[in-house]
């Protein structure tokens, strides 16, 4: 009785063993690499971030298409559509012509006065400390450019992407043109804000009135700013025609 | 004894590549330590009947709670991102091996050194 019942144990244990190993062997392909479930947490986030990029992907040609489809139906109807890109290109160039300096502009804004101090220097002082730098005017211009402005002039100087403001003496080069006290900045863009960051705690108005400049901050409605003057003829640059992107880190 | 393991072995085989038993990918490593377990368990109860002291209930409670411990230190590794079923594959090869030299030994005792059994203390 005993030893038929460990003969039934060893029996059914056998049959276990030897049908494990076919079915292990019939469903393992390959090595069988134990996967954790960070790892699988990994490959579950990349797997979705692909996705999400796919369908970013499907959108976009979804949209270049609906466009081609758009222009073709242009196309197809009548000859107006002539008229309706041209309205739309002189449109483009309207901004452009505008954002690159080329026509006036006008808006709400602030005007900024910085000129030079009217104190007594002490005995001794240096009397630069009481007159205006070409580095107080570039700090002031990138503290409105930080506070939103959208357009600067120094003394009807418009400042653009190229303009350079450099020390020369007693005056100021600014744009290639020389100019002296008193230094006039305005600038359209959120008036109180730009203001604010300027004579506000810690702005450089404040830390220019207080070496004793003249530093006059007020907010106006009716801004103009004109246009660029100068060449801007490029002799370098040219468009490049290839659409190979540069990547970070990467010269050319 | 021997005939049962064999014929088990065989029917076992029989079974499976004849009947489709499947179970599903994430279960392999279970089934893989259920294995071992077995493996563990046949030549434990073998060395113990060549030994005459076999016992079905220790056999029968050896294999369920090793089986048992193994699948817990799986599903605790899995969980806890750390490869735990090494301990069971080492400890359950390395009883594999021991059982087998003892087995070896112990039949190499009974067919080849009958009247030496002083044979190991040489």
């Amino acid at each position: 009785m005993r030893n038929r019942l460990k003969i039934v144990l060893i029996f059914i244990l056998c049959v276990f063993i030897g049908s494990s190993v076919i079915v292990l062997s019939k469903t393992v392909k390959g090595l069988h690499v134990f996967v954790s479930s960070k790892v699988l947490e990994d490959y579950r986030i990349t797997i979705e971030g692909e996705r999400k990029d796919m369908e970013n992907l499907i959108k976009q040609i979804e949209e270049a298409k609906a466009q081609l489809e758009e222009l073709e139906t242009f196309e197809a109807e009548n000859e107006d559509i002539s008229q309706e890109l041209e309205a739309k290109l002189f449109q483009d160039l309207e901004f452009y012509k505008l954002a690159a300096g080329f026509v006036d502009a006008v808006g709400p804004g602030v005007e900024v006065i910085v000129d030079d101090g009217t104190r007594d220097i002490g005995f001794g002082e240096d009397p630069n400390d009481i007159l205006v730098h070409d580095m107080d005017l570039f700090l002031i211009i990138n503290e409105l450019k930080a506070a939103g402005a959208e357009v600067i002039s120094v003394n009807g100087q418009r400042i653009v992407d190229t303009s350079a403001i450099s020390c020369s003496g007693y005056t100021v080069r600014i744009n290639g043109q020389f100019y002296a006290r008193p230094f006039i900045i305005r600038a359209i863009g959120d008036g109180s804000r730009m203001a604010a960051s300027l004579i506000g705690p810690g702005g450089y108005g404040n830390y220019l009135k207080d070496w004793g400049l003249v530093f006059k901050v007020s907010i106006r409605d009716d801004i103009r700013i004109p246009a660029y003057t100068e060449d801007r003829a490029p002799k370098y640059m040219t468009i490049a025609t290839d659409d190979r992107t540069v990547k970070e880190g990467e010269n050319n | 004894m021997t005939i049962a393991m064999m014929i088990g072995l065989g029917v076992g085989i029989f079974i499976g590549i004849f009947f489709d038993v499947n179970y599903p990918a994430q279960f392999s490593f279970y089934v893989s330590m259920g294995l071992l377990a077995a493996m563990d368990s046949l030549l434990g109860a073998l060395r113990a009947h060549l030994e005459g002291k076999y016992s079905n209930i220790i056999f029968v409670s050896g294999f369920l709670t090793n089986a048992i411990l193994a699948a817990a230190l799986v599903y605790l590794g899995t969980r806890l991102g750390l490869p735990l079923y090494y301990a069971v594959i080492f400890v359950f090869g390395g009883r594999l091996f021991q059982n087998l030299a003892v087995i070896r030994r112990i039949l190499i005792d009974r067919y080849f050194t009958k009247k030496d059994i002083n044979v190991y203390n040489k």
